[in-house]
């Protein structure tokens, strides 16, 4: 598959996290880039990142027949025909006291492959958390988003908050908004 | 904006900073006036005076002074959940257009 400026963020997330799982590199697709896989794209995210352990070297040998290369900053990997970029960040994957393994996170099936993501809940706790620490209602507005189209766990929502010391009413809030947004 | 919240606060320019505030939880004067794109010497007024008031409190952060809620006035958390309602009744196109700005930390370097 030809990688284009008309290529769709889950499209590419797909295309990555099965190349990566080729060369043997455990990756798993967060932050903003899930949200696009999980609002259809109602959110559109500049970059994909996938926390990983794998090396930079590692990386960039696998990501090479797709094109991509380690930009000079040496942080993230660009492509010449796509504007969406790539990012790597360092795991560990965790959410609160929640830590993840990759092997624990269930393959998202797209129209385009399997993709190793964070699953909804996991993303809209991800987002809350940049709500309760950064006051960040961008954040807000896109776990609302996920919710929205995609089923949750309120209950581990419930005890995440609980966990994080944030208002409780913030979940059941949440669940409301998506509700009007359903 | 609802233009009662002028009147009640006694200008625009204090809404503009309360509302602000409780969208953001803290500012600086410079923020908050290119936020709105109004003087940024009419946004001190309102910062200096609510402080004096005991409604905010301030340090400053390098050579910046940062506003935020005086945690300790009861006044204070009544008015926030006023706030809080005023900005939910807001219409989206002023929500993404003055209360959304990014918070979240964005790494060193990365191209956005």
């Amino acid at each position: 598959m030809a990688i284009t400026a008309d290529t769709a963020a889950v499209e590419l997330a797909a295309l990555v996290s099965q190349t990566l799982e080729a060369a043997g590199i455990k990756a798993t697709l967060s932050g903003g880039g899930a949200v696009s896989v999980y609002t259809h794209n109602q959110y559109q995210s500049s970059d994909l990142d996938f926390v990983t352990a794998a090396r930079r070297d590692a990386l960039t040998a696998a990501l090479r027949p797709l094109g991509f290369s380690l930009a000079n900053d040496l942080r993230h990997f660009t492509h010449p025909d796509t504007a969406l970029f790539l990012e790597f960040p360092a795991g560990p994957l965790e959410f609160g006291d929640r830590l993840v393994h990759h092997d624990d996170v269930p393959r998202f099936e797209t129209p385009w492959g399997p993709l190793r993501v964070i699953t909804p809940t996991q993303c809209v706790m991800d987002r809350l958390a940049a709500f309760w620490h950064w006051r960040d209602r961008q954040s807000w507005d896109q776990a609302v988003m996920v919710a929205a189209h995609q089923t949750i766990d309120y209950e581990e929502l419930a005890a995440y908050a609980a966990s994080e010391s944030a208002d409780s009413g913030d979940v059941s809030r949440l669940r409301e908004q998506a509700g009007r947004q359903e | 904006m609802n233009p009662l919240l002028p009147a009640l606060f006694g200008s625009q320019s204090a809404a503009q900073v309360l509302l602000f505030l409780q969208n953001y939880g803290e500012g600086h004067a410079r923020r908050i006036a290119t936020t709105f794109d109004v003087p940024h010497m009419a946004i001190q007024r309102q910062l200096r005076r609510l402080e004096d008031a005991g409604v905010l409190v301030s340090r400053k952060v390098g050579n910046t002074r940062v506003f935020e809620w005086n945690p300790r006035s009861a006044t204070v958390n009544d008015l926030r959940a006023f706030l809080e309602a005023e900005l939910g009744r807001l219409p989206w196109e002023v929500t993404e257009a003055h209360f959304r700005q990014r918070q979240r930390p964005r790494r060193t370097g990365k191209p956005l």
